[in-house]
């Protein structure tokens, strides 16, 4: 049951009545809002409840044990079971075919004969995403950042809280927990209505379409023309910022209405002129998390530069890890990492305050700056869409080789084919995408916060609009957000 | 607000009444309109494309010593159990009001003579098992009628996604536009930006075609995915039997039932187990199996599950053979 879906609409405009019939009877609100969020996680596969349901158990009793202790080694234990537990789900379920078959591939290298034993582990949807909020809050606690909470009830929401369950944000339990024991109190923030519409535009109309475009010249990489690689990868660019960013949005859209307010996931990430930039813009709540609970316990830039590069390789090669069980998401954490470490020397940064301080150069560097690390962060993206580790040779050839590009073929081919009003469309698509993050680089939250102080005629004949949009714009059969996959 | 709506109300509806666009929802108003029209054919073909194609009202006229116009064609494309369901409901509902018409009296008795002396239908392994589909719910929004909306209903919460149907019934309700979108974007696409030529749309990405396997759409017939099928299937076949005096099912092959794979045989196996079941529960019911002794090469078909020339001989000769061993061949009149 997927936002974008006539059943999630459903579901959601049933669950909203009732609980706007609940206004004055928190517990009862409670309870409501944690059965509905049980029944949404559990229309994917209900046996993965259970896993929920003893994360749920399991931290909230250890947080408050390691609360309740005062010996550190105590603590530190606690905070072991926490950390076994969690990663023990996410390392089965996630990582034990990779894993497995890794070793076995390297053990055939030597010469070993070695088999693998077959196991067809399902993974559970959005175990990346509660995994690491539940961890947050065990380690929070060890650090004696935060006070645990009394109720099982409102850790239990706070772990299974439907619109945030499946892909995030990864919130944390200082922003999360105050608020859902508040709950009965919370009033609907209705600008939600134009987080929603913007959100399942940015996946129906946009990420949708522009999908066919990569499917088609990622298919087979040997094989495509080098510009048409490129058109490619720019259409997964937009596709997977459209469509987590359109997830994203609808979360925070559907929390407000319920009076919640998630952090922002995304703040036009393309519009940044660096590494570090990208970043926060970028999956915030992960990037942030990986800063938090990885970069800066490894010793963060405390340190020589090359102790801070190695933290940061470090950091992005398991932030890729987390994305997916393959090696091509551990080349795209690497190739970010590098990107990091190579925009980190004094040198490279005065360069940029010196072209920055000068009002002549200061629009024009932004401009190729921004442009420049786009195509970088591109190359990142062909490493992420590649199916296998031969993919994302052939497709980094195919993008950089300039000398084997056929321009006569890849031209005439636009006018032969007859797509050329197709490609338009998508092109235009994309166009916009970028720039309108390049010249307004906001969140969409502060774009539908403007919107909302618009009179109320044109707020709705936006979102009504956007919606019908959807209607009209919609695949036969929508493909499932991206980032459900990790 | 009630001009915006007004407004997205108006262009909804100019959307999807266009002839041209909207050809999902004027196969369905087509296949209607031949019945309403129709006072006098015994028989009826109901069912999808594949119950049809190789199947013309006049090869089935001179097959069981009819004349002309006494067959009706009343199929729908991409019609599957749920969609002939659901005809089958407004075909009743038409019958009982122009008997009623007839008769002049306000209120009307029981039928004594049903619509149809005989009804074939055919089915493929893959129907119905597919997810809610929005030309399926179309389908239902279009025939069935408000009184029997209770029944569709309780026959959704079979499937493995009640909501998945549901929700979509309510969005084609809210949207006229809504169900037609892929026929929309066909042509409306098309229209603005001129079609990709056929076989040549490779050529701005690649110098050859991209090799492609015809489409082969299969059913696992796993409890789960067949409960909404079985649920279906069981009553259109009690409803077929209050509209005509006996129902031919046609067990149809398609393309997978060619290929030499243990598990689609298995599917096959199960299919077959499946409608001989519900079959012998019904003695109005009889089964034309014309899987077995059918075509089976993958060559006899044009796509995934529709058969070429070549395939339709094949068939009609088997469909012979199955009329005469059941003493309905009649021959040509």
């Amino acid at each position: 049951m997927t936002f974008t879906t006539p059943q999630f609409a459903l579901f959601f405009a049933l669950f909203f009545w009732v609980w706007t019939l609940l206004r004055n009877r928190p517990s009862a609100r409670k309870s409501f809002l944690l059965a509905a969020s049980y029944f949404f996680y559990g229309s994917w596969n209900a046996k993965f409840l259970l896993l929920i349901l003893a994360s749920t158990i399991v931290d909230f009793q250890v947080g408050r044990l390691i609360a309740a202790s005062t010996e550190d080694r105590r603590r530190k234990r606690l905070l072991w079971i926490s950390v076994a537990l969690n990663l023990g789900f996410l390392g089965f379920f996630k990582y034990y075919g990779f894993f497995v078959d890794s070793a076995v591939a390297g053990l055939n290298a030597l010469g070993i004969a070695a088999h693998a034993p077959t196991l067809e582990i399902l993974l559970p949807v959005g175990i990346s995403f509660y995994t690491f909020q539940t961890l947050s809050y065990t380690i929070d606690i060890y650090r004696r950042q935060l006070e645990p909470t009394r109720s099982l009830f409102d850790f239990a929401l706070y772990v299974a809280y439907f619109p945030q369950l499946v892909a995030g944000p990864i919130e944390r339990a200082g922003h999360l927990l105050p608020q859902i024991s508040a709950i009965g109190s919370r009033t609907p923030d209705w600008s939600g209505f134009g987080l929603i519409a913007l959100g399942c535009f940015k996946k129906v109309v946009i990420a949708d379409n522009v999908a066919e475009l990569a499917e088609l010249t990622y298919a087979h990489p040997g094989q495509t023309f080098g510009p048409a690689l490129w058109v490619g990868t720019w259409a997964f660019a937009v596709q997977i910022y459209c469509d987590f960013s359109g997830y994203s949005d609808i979360a925070v859209g559907l929390s407000r209405l319920l009076g919640i307010d998630l952090i922002q996931n995304f703040k036009a990430p393309y519009a940044a002129k660096g590494p570090s930039e990208f970043w926060q813009r970028w999956h915030i709540s992960l990037s942030t998390w990986l800063r938090d609970y990885l970069y800066i316990p490894l010793g963060g830039n405390r340190g020589s530069g090359l102790f801070t590069s190695r933290n940061l390789v470090l950091t992005m090669l398991l932030g890729g890890l987390w994305h997916g069980a393959a090696w091509n998401f551990v080349l795209w954490g690497a190739w970010h990492g590098l990107l990091l470490m190579a925009f980190r020397p004094a040198i490279f940064r005065r360069l940029v305050q010196r072209l920055d301080a000068r009002a002549l150069t200061r629009i024009p560097s932004r401009i190729v700056r921004t442009l420049v690390f786009f195509q970088l962060v591109c190359l990142g993206w062909a490493l992420f869409r590649a199916k296998t580790l031969s993919d994302c040779v052939e497709l980094w050839r195919g993008l950089l080789d300039f000398t084997a590009w056929d321009w006569t073929a890849f031209t005439t081919g636009i006018v032969e084919s007859g797509a050329g009003g197709w490609l338009a469309v998508c092109a235009s698509l994309i166009v916009l995408t970028i720039t309108t993050q390049m010249v307004w680089p906001v969140g969409a939250n502060a774009l539908v916060n403007r919107l909302w102080r618009m009179p109320e005629p044109v707020r709705f004949a936006v979102v009504v609009l956007l919606l019908y949009a959807c209607v009209l714009a919609a695949p036969e059969q929508p493909p499932p957000f991206l980032y459900f996959q990790f | 607000m009630v001009p915006i709506l007004l407004a997205v109300w108006v262009l909804d509806a100019w959307l999807s009444d266009d002839g041209r666009a909207g050809w999902e929802r004027n196969t369905v108003r087509g296949s209607l309109g031949r019945f309403e029209n129709d006072t006098r054919a015994q028989v009826a073909i109901l069912g999808s494309s594949t119950s049809k194609d190789w199947l013309p009202e006049t090869y089935l006229e001179q097959q069981l010593g009819l004349r002309r116009g006494d067959v009706i064609d009343a199929h729908i494309n991409g019609c599957h159990q749920d969609c002939t369901w659901a005809e089958v409901q407004h075909l009743r509902q038409v019958y009982e009001q122009k008997r009623c018409r007839t008769t002049g009296k306000d209120r009307c008795s029981p039928p004594k003579e049903k619509r149809f002396s005989s009804v074939f239908i055919g089915t493929n392994q893959f129907q119905l098992c597919e997810f809610a589909h929005s030309k399926r719910v179309l389908q239902h929004t279009l025939m069935t009628p408000a009184v029997d909306l209770p029944t569709l209903f309780g026959i959704y919460l079979h499937a493995e996604q009640p909501m998945a149907w549901l929700g979509r019934y309510a969005g084609m309700r809210l949207s006229d536009a809504y169900g037609d979108t892929q026929a929309l974007r066909d042509y409306w696409g098309g229209r603005w930006l001129g079609r990709p030529r056929a076989g040549r749309e490779h050529l701005w990405y690649r110098a050859d075609a991209p090799v492609t396997e015809p489409e082969v759409l299969s059913c696992a017939y796993g409890e789960a995915e067949i409960a909404l099928k079985r649920a279906f299937t069981e009553d259109l076949l009690d409803d077929l039997g209050e509209l005509a005096d006996h129902v031919y099912l046609m067990l149809l092959p398609d393309r997978s039932v060619a290929l030499d794979d243990p598990e689609h045989q298995r599917r096959w196996a199960a299919h077959r187990a499946l409608h001989a079941e519900l079959a012998a529960k019904r003695p109005w019911v009889t089964i034309i199996d014309l899987v077995t002794e059918g075509a089976a090469d993958p060559k006899l078909f044009r796509d995934g599950f529709h058969l070429n020339d070549e395939g339709m001989k094949i068939q009609r000769a088997l469909f012979e053979r199955r009329l005469q061993a059941l003493g309905l061949a009649k021959g040509r009149k």
